[in-house]
């Protein structure tokens, strides 16, 4: 774990040193620092947009590792429970609806994300069969194909020359165009959740046990599930607002994180933190120093995740019963 | 002096018709007391209202002369433990992590087991005779060896109270007899152990009390010697049981001729 | 299998059998009716129009760039029952180009054939991409559809030319391609003698607030026009993928180019460039220092895309970078355009036009 804290920095510090500016590739520290334009553009773009990445990455992947723990199911994604459609849908929405209005596409993205979140549980509460995992996973399903219809919807009556070309780069999901004000406006949404998550990361062994195991070792599984849904949700919401879809994270790093360093929550939350900062900002780098235009986020992010998951699962270290 | 107590206990599941009406019942400490009923006679869901994770519709449960409903949920978790009929655990843990999780109600809430937890669960592996399988890692073990480990982890709780549901309803003989075996030894440390079962053979070997459940009512409450004679068990299951006799033991069965 | 069910099979397939010969009529009946015209396409489709078309419908995606083409035309009105979207957020042309605009039904821009159909056309117009999505529906009414393509200059002639054969005024459609021509080897005298200043020309759009930045790929009619306009298009590169390219601050910072031109569709650039020159991390690019951040104006349309505007915009553009070389005011040109080709008088783009236009004007 230790080794992993160490590789974070590492990849912390190279990407810091890593763009287009002012020499595509790696530069050197005193070259960062020689000129005006080096000094603002590492300290107004630079700084924000890794800080911003390593976030999005440890909160992707930590909200993962936590739902997967929850619903004791190693396929789950932390937007599954309407909250990554609803944020989809909520940036469209404001796209099309609210031009020009600044936030409007991140506020409407988080607040939509709560409503997916909300009807998903609302549904479930609803519904008269099975246990609570099934009941969620299904609410959550219809939840999103509901704000996956109605993106459609707004897809289809967008301007395909602006407005659908924004919802479509969002979608894909990426950093390009962080700023401070990005990075300040997830920083209290996700530091929070963040928080919570890392606390509680031993108490989530026992709500991956059954309700009425868990129930009986003197815990109130019901509540602290709902916490940590709140909290898993919150820390999504957040960085999908800043950054869009981007995909792959949340299933893929805490698979790695409970294969090379253990199950226990203890081990497995605080490792796909570290894990997924660590992806996020490799993959990250590489979208905004390869090229000269922007490769979008959530095209690598997918391409590398879902490349190590085939990887993983024909070498047959993941294991699934029933 | 009673464990357990049962009075006047009603329940029913939203929407569904009354399980309960009216029981009363009184589990003795430091004895090993079998539940046996047909199916759907409500074991399972006496055990969920000992354990507070379903709420009497009513009437009143008492624990250690106690009332449940006055218990805080985490005092409940060092007084009462329960081991499921089946484990199943989507992730692979260590078996020394899955015992450690019996230290949730002594743990503080944002901590961490520290080395005295770890003593206890050790200690609670010694107990259950699962000490060479700290080292493994759950999905590796047999069922046997699954179970006497959930049992462990239920160990680790330090309980007065241990509460098991059909501990050996998927298990081979010999480990069957591992599990009861341990539960006799618990037994005479002085903990009280509630099971159900479906098994009047072994229960009759480790059983000291037996209570018979048929239709949401209690047939017979009393010893164990007593209650699983066959005349008891053909009431409550409506069959043919005959008796075996082995030494000053007799073991009751159904002939198949 | 059940008697009633096998019975409802037959009688389905009895109906089908009865009906395609009618389908097949019907195509045959619509393509052979008056003769027509034979045009080859922008996608080299042979394609049979009607002599005299007295309906023809704009749909589908960028009806703007198609109605500006069609009405380069005179008296197309009488021709034209419906059109698609052509407002891309400036304010709508059509009406000026059109006295009759509000008598023709419009169409959304995701009008399916069957809309399109149901304003019986003689003649449906599409760009050249929605043929898959739309085109083949209405072909398939034995409808008969030209797609044009209105990307590039050399495009621009030819289909100018296609919709020349389509209204029988092949005289008309010579005068644009003359007036494109002339204009453009204008501009490339002038500007082949010149020093380039380097160019990077961004499009705009914004993103909650703050903006996001895409260059065109080599080929596109941004490209073109920053070459006739006398700069340097630094921007290109062999890694640019086929469509727009968004680029991050850092990689503008490394062009650094001496002149930035902002094209924006849906809000003037202006607004834009004042948002940059703001900025403290723009304010260290040469091109802001020295006050080189042009905007491509706009008056319906922003002139910076393929629309009949784009022989404008690249001889703005050559105003903008060498105004030394030209003596007339650029405002002139402006008219000159509207007259040439729309046959505008002056009061008319006094009213029409002047009141509309945003951008850097140059005067």
């Amino acid at each position: 774990m230790a080794g992993l804290g160490v590789l974070f920095g590492i990849v912390f510090a190279v990407s810091l040193l890593t763009g287009r500016y002012p020499a595509p590739g790696i530069s050197s520290p005193l070259v960062l620092f020689e000129t005006d334009a080096a000094r603002q553009i590492f300290a107004n773009l630079r700084l924000p947009r890794v800080i911003t990445a390593a976030v999005l990455g440890a909160s992707l992947a930590a909200s993962g590792c936590t739902f997967q723990m929850l619903f004791r199911n190693p396929l789950v994604e932390p937007g599954f429970l309407g909250v990554t459609q609803g944020a989809a849908f909520g940036a469209a929405g404001a796209i099309l609806f609210l031009p020009n209005v600044p936030g409007a596409v991140q506020i409407s993205a988080v607040v939509f994300a709560t409503v997916g979140l909300f009807l998903s549980y609302g549904v479930a509460r609803r519904l008269r069969f099975g246990g609570w995992v099934i009941r969620m996973v299904i609410s959550g399903i219809a939840v999103s194909a509901l704000f996956a219809s109605g993106l459609g919807i707004l897809k289809y009556v967008a301007d395909p020359l602006s407005e659908l070309q924004e919802m479509t780069f969002w979608m894909l999901g990426g950093l390009a165009g962080t700023t401070w004000a990005t990075t300040m406006m997830m920083l209290p949404l996700v530091v929070p959740s963040l928080l919570i998550l890392f606390l509680l990361r031993w108490r989530l062994n026992i709500l991956s046990l059954d309700d009425l195991t868990a129930h009986s070792l003197g815990t109130s599984p019901a509540r602290e599930r709902m916490l940590l849904l709140l909290a898993a949700s919150a820390a999504t919401a957040g960085v999908t607002a800043a950054a869009g879809i981007v995909g792959w994270v949340g299933l893929l790093v805490p698979h790695v994180a409970r294969r090379y360093f253990g199950v226990e929550g203890n081990r497995a939350l605080p490792s796909s933190l570290l894990l997924g900062a660590v992806m996020v900002l490799i993959c990250d780098t590489i979208a905004r120093s390869l090229f000269v235009y922007e490769i979008p986020l959530g095209i690598l992010t997918s391409l590398l995740g879902a490349s190590l998951f085939l990887s993983l699962l024909s070498s047959g270290q993941v294991r699934f019963r029933r | 002096m009673s464990a357990l107590s049962v009075r006047n206990l009603s329940y029913h599941y939203q929407h569904h018709p009354e399980l309960f009406r009216g029981l009363d019942l009184e589990i003795r400490p430091g004895r090993v007391t079998v539940l046996l009923g047909p199916n759907g006679s409500g074991k399972s869901t006496l055990l969920a209202l000992f354990l507070g994770y379903l709420v009497p519709t009513g009437g009143e449960i008492e624990i250690l002369e106690k009332p449940l409903s006055s218990y805080r949920r985490s005092e409940l978790g060092r007084v009462t433990a329960f081991v499921s009929q089946e484990v199943y655990l989507p992730f692979n843990y260590g078996v020394m992590e899955y015992c450690l999780l019996g230290r949730a109600a002594r743990v503080s809430y944002w901590g961490y087991p520290d080395a005295d937890d770890r003593a206890a669960a050790e200690q609670a592996a010694e107990m259950a005779g699962i000490s060479h399988l700290i080292e493994r890692n759950i999905q590796e073990l047999s069922a046997g060896e699954l179970q006497l480990v959930s049992i462990a982890r239920a160990l680790t709780q330090e309980p007065s109270i241990l509460l098991l549901d059909e501990p050996t309803s998927h298990l081979d003989p010999v480990h069957a007899a591992d599990v009861f075996k341990l539960i006799v030894k618990l037994a005479s440390r002085g903990m009280t152990v509630l099971l159900t079962t479906h098994d009047p053979l072994h229960a009759r070997q480790v059983a000291d009390d037996a209570v018979l459940m048929k239709d949401g009512a209690v047939l017979f409450s009393g010893t164990a010697g007593e209650g699983l004679a066959a005349e008891n068990l053909n009431r409550l299951y409506g069959a043919e049981f005959v008796e075996a006799r082995h030494r000053d033991l007799r073991i009751p069965f159904i002939r198949l001729d | 299998m059940g008697g009633i069910q096998r019975g409802a099979a037959v009688l389905l397939l009895s109906f089908i059998l009865v009906l395609v010969p009618f389908g097949s009529v019907a195509a045959d009946d619509a393509a052979d009716s008056g003769g027509g015209t034979t045009v080859s396409d922008a996608l080299g489709r042979t394609v049979t129009v009607p002599d005299d078309p007295s309906r023809i419908v704009l749909a589908g995606r960028a009806v703007a760039l198609l109605a500006n083409a069609l009405y380069l035309f005179p008296d197309v009105s009488e021709r034209v029952v419906a059109v698609g979207k052509t407002n891309q957020g400036l304010g709508d042309f059509f009406p000026v180009l059109d006295d009759n605009a509000a008598d023709k039904s419009r169409l959304g821009q995701s009008a399916g054939a069957e809309e399109v159909l149901a304003r019986e056309p003689d003649l449906v117009i599409l760009k050249n991409y929605m043929r898959d999505s739309l085109g083949e529906a209405i072909e398939t009414a034995g409808v008969p559809v030209v797609y044009l393509e209105l990307e590039t200059p050399e495009q621009y002639n030819r289909d100018v030319r296609i919709i020349g054969q389509i209204l029988g005024q092949p005289e008309r459609a010579e005068e644009v391609v003359e007036a494109f021509e002339r204009r453009r080897s204008q501009l490339a005298e002038v500007t082949s003698e010149v020093e380039k200043p380097d160019v990077v020309l961004l499009s705009v759009s914004g993103r909650g607030g703050s903006s996001s930045f895409r260059v065109a790929p080599e080929g596109w009619m941004q490209g073109t026009q920053v070459e006739l306009g006398g700069g340097n298009p630094i921007w290109f590169d062999r890694s640019l993928s086929p469509g727009w390219n968004e680029v991050q601050f850092e990689q503008i910072a490394l062009w650094d180019p001496d002149v930035i031109v902002l094209v924006s569709y849906g809000r003037p650039a202006e607004e834009v460039r004042a948002q940059i020159e703001s900025d403290a991390q723009w304010r260290t690019l040469q091109a802001v220092q020295e006050d080189r951040v042009l905007a491509m104006p706009a008056d319906y349309h922003s002139w910076g895309q393929p629309d009949t505007r784009w022989i404008l915009g690249a001889e703005w553009l050559a105003h903008a970078l060498h105004a030394e070389e030209f003596d007339e005011p650029f405002g002139e040109r402006i008219y000159a355009f509207f007259n040439e080709f729309y046959g505008m008088d002056r009061s008319e783009y006094r009213r029409s036009i002047e009141p509309r236009l945003s951008g850097d004007l140059l005067d």
